[in-house]
């Protein structure tokens, strides 16, 4: 049973507009599913019962939005506290959340802003991580997330995310696509910058697709395929990596289901190092 | 402790995009911080789209956007959770000077609304050991516990929003979740059905036997046989619509 829920190889992203389909996946069914427990804490009715289903059938990762965990305001417990008790009733292993804030001058935003790459956001930023594993008694993962612009940096955005994970032993979650969007838009090289990451501290993986919107930049949209140069650079980290989980995150503008399992298929192929046909 | 220009910088960035204001931000790439703002209104924007679809269509979509970003602008949203962040909106709508510069409907249609994603949304509670009504007099009266009553002023439900003012009147109504399809159902109640209702709200586990005896007491013999005959009517009704139950005491 413990065997069967772990959450390894390939999985998707668990959205209402593609439940139904995501519950009946065959040829190929994913390994399992990731959702954003914001979205399915308190809820009761109809979506309940999509949600237990679905966990009947998968292993189920976390993967959060509104912790904040780069905020300058406090942490909030009330939420952990329901986090902590959704992790125990879906024996859930796995959380994430993003190397951002959402929540500032006690107001929720809803989106990801990005953190000053500042040494004092990483030794603020650490604590909390230590502070949130603690209380939840299992290991949090931090993503590397996109941004469209750099505020008040005094440190390079791998430089960060590397000392905030060492300092607070923390894993870390690789969103290969993000790497790709800040690349682009930041002007940087993507393998150098993923040989400067911790990759022995990476736990899980993210596979998205992008818009680009103007010349100087993409807006990571997670409403498109996966480009070649994406699963291109995943086909390149992934021995340097832990046989980590990796998710396919589609958030809108959804395709056939066909579209969503061939990209399935091409991740499965990455994951088990056979050829990929593009 | 970080220090108070990175918390300045932080709360500048979260500034600009909740009002969209210039702020003083030391920014790499200058010309694409406008994306923040967009990106933040437009999930807040979303989500007061889906909830309110009535109230959009009802005063206009650059009215009801107007709307929103005020209440961004002004109210510090508090839940983590953005799908209850409607019913902050209610609140906050009730509550501002927005009042005044819009329909006097809008303060309840945007509740009514909101009802709606509150019962289908409910949390679960245990059913067991509820059957339908029979009329059983020692069985205790059960409603289905995923329901708002609501007395509305407007008729939003009947008329178009051209009329809804010069129909004002009283206009009761029940809001619930279906215990087994978890579809949400309206129904347009009498006043003297949502009387019953919200009695029957305050009150727990009474039979039906003490509920007609209350009925009785209050009223005179003549009154209360007319009575009885159309309360037991009324809830073989809501029996039919799912709404009323009995579980034995
Ligand atoms: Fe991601």
């Amino acid at each position: 049973m413990t065997f069967l829920f772990m959450v390894k190889g390939v999985g998707i992203g668990f959205r209402r507009d593609i439940a139904d389909e995501i519950i009946g996946m065959v040829n190929p069914s994913p390994n399992f599913i990731e959702l954003a427990p914001e979205n399915w804490i308190d809820m009761g009715g109809y979506w309940r019962a999509k949600l237990d289903e679905a966990a009947e059938k998968y292993p189920i990762s976390l993967h959060g939005l509104s912790l904040s965990i780069g905020s300058p305001d406090e942490l909030d417990f009330d939420f952990l506290k329901k986090i902590k008790a959704f992790i125990k009733q879906y024996d859930i292993k796995i959380y994430s959340e993003h190397l951002s804030y959402s929540k500032c001058d006690n107001a929720h935003l809803y989106d990801l802003l990005p953190i000053p790459f500042t040494q004092d956001a990483v030794i603020h930023i650490a604590e909390r991580i230590k502070v949130v594993q603690d209380y939840l008694e299992m290991p949090l993962a931090i993503e590397n997330v996109s941004y469209y612009t750099a505020v008040a940096a005094e440190m390079k955005e791998h430089e960060f995310i590397s000392e905030i994970v060492n300092k607070s032993n923390c894993n870390l979650l690789l969103d290969v696509n993000n790497i790709y969007v800040n690349a682009f838009n930041h002007g940087y090289n993507t393998k150098d910058f993923i040989n400067n990451l911790p990759l022995e501290k990476v736990s899980y993986i993210h596979m998205a697709g992008h818009e680009k919107v103007a010349d100087d930049l993409i807006i990571d949209t997670h409403g498109e395929a996966i480009i070649d140069p994406v699963y291109e650079l995943l086909k390149w980290v992934y021995p340097k990596l832990n046989n980590s989980p990796v998710l396919l995150e589609r958030d809108f503008n959804f395709p056939e289901i066909n579209e969503l399992k061939r990209e399935l298929t091409q991740l499965h192929k990455i994951t088990n190092q056979e050829e990929v046909d593009a | 402790m970080l220090k108070p220009e990175t918390i300045n910088q932080q709360s500048k960035l979260a500034q600009y995009s909740r009002t969209g204001e210039k702020q003083d931000l030391i920014l790499s790439n200058p010309q694409h911080v406008f994306q923040y703002r967009r990106l933040v209104f437009y999930v807040v924007l979303g989500i007061m789209q889906q909830a309110f679809p009535i109230a959009q269509k009802a005063i206009g979509i650059e009215s009801f956007k107007a709307l929103v970003n005020e209440f961004f602008n002004s109210h510090n949203c508090k839940t983590p959770q953005v799908w209850k962040l409607p019913l902050e909106f209610c609140n906050w709508f009730k509550t501002s000077n927005q009042v005044d510069l819009n329909p006097s409907y809008l303060s309840e249609l945007l509740y009514f609304e909101w009802l709606e994603i509150e019962v289908h949304t409910q949390k679960d509670t245990s059913t067991e050991g509820l059957m339908p009504f029979q009329g059983n007099a020692i069985s205790s009266l059960r409603l289905n516990p995923y329901l708002k009553s609501i007395n509305l002023n407007y008729p939003y439900h009947k008329f178009l929003p051209e009329e809804w003012l010069s129909q004002k009147a009283e206009y009761p109504m029940v809001i619930y979740r279906g215990v087994s399809d978890f579809k949400v159902h309206f129904m347009a109640v009498s006043k003297f059905g949502l009387g019953v209702i919200q009695f029957l709200l305050q009150t727990e586990n009474l039979t039906l036997g003490e509920f007609l005896e209350i009925l009785t007491q209050q009223n005179n013999e003549a009154q209360s046989e007319n009575l009885q005959k159309q309360v037991l009517t009324f809830f073989n009704q809501l029996s039919h619509k799912g709404i009323l139950f009995e579980a034995s005491k």
